[in-house]
């Protein structure tokens, strides 16, 4: 079963201060489609090495998530990129998914 | 303290500062989305003494960034990629490495550190932040704080990059406050060409040549229409 996101480590870093909780909420909210956004581009222009810039930034959302295969497939796609490689790209899009639908939801 | 954050992702910098303004330690945190905004503000505010820097920053990244400011400031990596932490140890002024995401728990832990940590012996007493040259084939640049020595042949590329300039040599890449003219004034050789506004290549280093750009390493350098005659010229062509 695919592991889901969570909001325990974002509660953790907030320790119980909601209003710090939703500003980092509202961040990701903000932040995530933006870096999506410049992933996709990267990719459309074949610039695996900006995608895997992209990659490595947005490993930090996976892993605020709690998606832990999810960083591991993260830092896999990341080095991929850097030999040129995009096979991975399917696999990844599906945890950005995830987070998205993720975040939607809140 | 007074710290300074620079990472360019907002969420990251929103926790430090959030950390941050817990710590009875920290004073006033500011926070910066490049290392450029960040240089520009160390040089008018040197009274900073801690820096969270993210090592993955497009463009200019951590290290570069450390090579080029010249602050006495202790600085606490920030990263989601623990395979820089060897690197880290090259650096005196490094006190931590935090991966992220940071707790706050390892955050203080940090701060601790760094509070601990003795003040750094500034060893270059200069003002001066052109590269310093020596005798025979060394030249001495001002980096982190310490006066660091390349040997000239094994220099493959120099760029300018605004006020700063980068020295490559193949072991490793050097962020100097200086400008081309003053370095091709201490870097005369005959293996030396500047090819371009921007770029002094060895001429030694050259790989091929293709269209109009040379390859050396694996940097790809632009030569200009006018010095492209000169460096014909310099090559022993067949």
């Amino acid at each position: 079963m695919p592991e889901k996101p969570s909001l325990d480590t974002i509660k953790k870093i907030a320790s119980g201060d909601n209003k710090f909780e939703k500003r980092l909420l509202s961040i990701i909210r903000r932040e995530l489609p933006q870096e999506i956004e410049q992933l996709n581009k990267n990719f459309a222009a074949f610039n695996y090495i900006k995608a895997a810039e992209n990659v490595h930034k947005l490993n930090h959302k996976i892993n605020i998530f709690g998606l832990e295969e999810g960083s591991k497939t993260a830092v896999k796609f990341e080095n991929e990129l850097r030999s040129g490689n995009c096979e991975m790209k399917s696999e990844f899009e599906a945890i950005l998914e995830e987070m998205t639908r993720f975040i939607n939801t809140l | 303290m007074n710290c300074i954050i620079v990472d360019d992702e907002e969420l990251a910098r929103a926790i430090i500062h959030q950390f941050a303004s817990i710590n009875t330690h920290i004073s006033e945190a500011n926070e910066f989305d490049s290392g450029i905004a960040a240089i520009k503000y160390l040089n008018t505010n040197p009274k900073v003494d801690l820096i969270f820097l993210d090592i993955h920053m497009p463009g200019f990244n951590g290290f570069d960034f450390i090579q080029t400011i010249n602050s006495e400031a202790k600085i606490i990596l920030t990263t989601s990629d623990k395979n820089f932490a060897i690197q880290a140890f090259e650096y005196d002024a490094i006190v931590d490495y935090l991966v992220k995401p940071i707790t706050l728990e390892r955050f203080q832990r940090a701060i601790q550190k760094a509070l601990d940590k003795k003040p750094i012996e500034n060893i270059s007493e200069t003002t001066d932040e052109m590269p310093i040259s020596s005798s025979s084939d060394d030249l001495f640049v001002n980096v982190d704080r310490k006066l660091i020595k390349i040997d000239i042949p094994t220099i493959q590329v120099i760029e300018a990059k605004g006020d700063y300039i980068l020295i490559k040599t193949e072991q490793k890449n050097y962020t100097v406050h200086s400008t081309l003219k003053k370095i091709e004034d201490r870097i005369q050789r005959d293996y030396f060409l500047k090819i371009h506004r921007s770029y002094i290549i060895n001429l030694k280093e050259i790989v091929d040549i293709k269209d109009n750009s040379v390859l050396i390493s694996k940097n790809i350098i632009p030569i200009s229409r006018s010095k492209r005659p000169e460096l014909m010229q310099r090559l022993n062509l067949l």
